[in-house]
């Protein structure tokens, strides 16, 4: 390995509002910075920092608008990722990278156990047995059997929360973007997701967190970079 | 009794990649022409008519590829050359001018808009299946729902009653449509079991390449979630590629990975379908997404 795992030089984002005679909204300016294989990062910022737009920006949900993100993936040359298309991002999904978003985004008609063992059955998975490793991985989060046929729409936002870890959980992600994974949880579950992710990056799971907690954050992190109105100051 | 839908094509690695369809400059015009319909039409001029000539321009400079086991997404207002697109790739209707091949046909070397009928024959029977908007459309509403798949599986040289019969009550309950409606006739079926038997119709002959048009428009919310249920799980079992053309965003944020976004006959953005919704580049597709509540 010649050091990093991701690298991100000098991003930018803008939005360019067209519906609104072409404003321009700045996300963050100018961040750069570099994470090891099995590295745990911390972004710390208030709230319209521009932290979880970083993440985005790395997971393709937002283009960036100036800068580089490099990625080495398990097999290959180092990417570039503002210059890959659609179709190259999309195969990186799962497998490499993972997201872990604020919310969960119930699919219809689906149980909570199979849009947990969805991705896996993406990738060719037996159904069995995605279902059983989607099953273990809920119940480790606190998902009871009782709730692995309900459908998460119906759930508590902190049952949902755990429901979206567990979705992104499951691919066995190399890089798992976190973005506020804890914020719905109440002391005990979020011990639980705690020790969920301590274990991932014991097992050399790369990380890059956002978390309004900054003793969580300081407990979980190897470095941590500070936002402020979206420029790096630390 | 469920019945397997045999893997087509499923190509996991990224590098090497040789796309199922590329689509080039597909152009599509109604009308006699000028030099200037180009210049005088599209999202730019807001306008699909040609003020010089009075041409009507459906589509112009659509260049899009997908590839094996893909789901690509279309989305655009009424008239902005969605299903347009989608007639010209099943043959429905002959493009004025631009190319398409698919990987599928004689290895991608011979454009599927020069073809003579037995080939077009061959195409829309055995590599391409298609789901209308409009299911009288799609289907013979006086011919038996199994009937309907015969007919396609006839086509395609299934030859013995036994395997036929076998294969579309197979689909049927794949579907979700009882078996015992299968001697009815889909002329008494509801909105949502019709699209669901197109569905069937269309997977009947393991196509490489299915065309869904607005395939849940008009069918109420738990209909509609069921439909696209069952083409999600389909897809994901026989890893058949499929173009989704709806004006209905939520329909494709669930089915496409990746989405094409036109207006006014041109693509006007494509990209992954989460950074369409979250993060749109184009004024229109900016519009599109803020006027809906996904």
């Amino acid at each position: 390995m010649n050091g990093f795992h991701l690298k991100v030089n000098n991003l930018s984002k803008h939005f360019l509002l067209h519906i609104l005679k072409g404003k321009q909204v700045r996300a963050f300016e100018g961040v750069s910075f570099e994470i090891k294989p099995g590295e745990f990062m911390g972004i710390a910022g208030v709230s319209g920092s521009g932290k979880s737009s970083i993440l985005k920006c790395i997971y393709g949900t937002y283009v960036a608008s100036d800068g580089e993100i490099f990625y080495q993936p398990e097999q290959g040359q180092v990417r570039e990722l503002t210059k890959d298309s659609a179709r190259q991002l999309a195969g990186l999904r799962g497998h490499e990278i993972g997201f872990v978003s604020q919310f969960l985004r119930p699919l219809p008609r689906t149980t909570t156990q199979d849009l947990v063992a969805n991705p896996l059955l993406q990738t060719g998975v037996a159904k069995a047995e995605a279902r059983l490793q989607a099953q273990e991985l809920l119940g480790r989060l606190g998902i009871g059997p009782e709730l692995w046929d309900g459908y998460p729409v119906f759930f508590s936002g902190g049952e949902q929360q755990r429901v979206n870890i567990a979705q992104a959980l499951i691919r066995r992600p190399r890089l798992l973007l976190l973005d506020e994974p804890t914020s719905a949880l109440d002391t005990e579950n979020q011990a639980v997701v705690v020790a969920l992710l301590e274990e991932a990056k014991a097992a050399g799971v790369t990380m890059l967190g956002v978390f309004h907690d900054p003793a969580l954050l300081q407990r979980l992190s190897d470095k941590v970079i500070t936002l402020s109105r979206g420029k790096q100051v630390a | 009794m469920s019945i397997e839908l045999e893997a087509t094509t499923r190509d996991q690695s990224l590098e090497v990649e040789t796309p199922l369809l590329v689509v080039e400059n597909l152009f599509k015009r109604y009308g006699k022409g000028c030099a200037h319909c180009l210049e005088l039409t599209g999202p730019e001029q807001d306008t699909n008519h040609c003020r010089n000539c009075g041409a009507l321009i459906a589509c112009a400079e659509v260049n899009f590829e997908i590839y094996p086991g893909e789901v690509l997404g279309v989305v655009g207002e009424s008239g902005s050359g969605k299903t347009t697109v989608l007639r010209c790739l099943y043959k429905d209707m002959e493009p004025t001018s631009g190319r398409a091949f698919l990987q599928a046909f004689d290895n991608g070397q011979t454009d599927i808009f020069q073809t003579n009928s037995q080939q077009t024959r061959y195409l829309q029977d055995f590599l391409m299946g298609m789901v209308r908007q409009n299911p009288a459309m799609g289907l013979r509403l006086h011919i038996t729902a199994g009937g309907n798949i015969a007919e396609r599986l006839l086509a395609a040289d299934w030859r013995k009653v036994s395997e036929i019969r076998e294969r579309s009550s197979g689909l049927l309950d794949r579907m979700e449509v009882p078996i015992k409606r299968m001697d009815d006739y889909p002329a008494f079926f509801s909105g949502g079991m019709q699209q669901r038997v197109q569905i069937a119709k269309a997977l009947a002959n393991q196509p490489v390449l299915i065309l869904l048009d607005e395939m849940t428009t008009g069918l109420d919310v738990s209909v509609q979630a069921g439909v696209i249920d069952l083409v999600k799980e389909v897809q994901r079992e026989s890893g058949v590629a499929i173009i989704v053309v709806s004006h209905d965003l939520g329909v494709i944020r669930l089915l496409s990975e990746r989405t094409l976004v036109m207006k006014n006959g041109r693509i006007v953005e494509s990209g992954l379908t989460d950074q369409i919704m979250e993060d749109p580049q184009h004024a229109y597709t900016q519009l599109l997404v803020s006027s809906t509540n996904y």
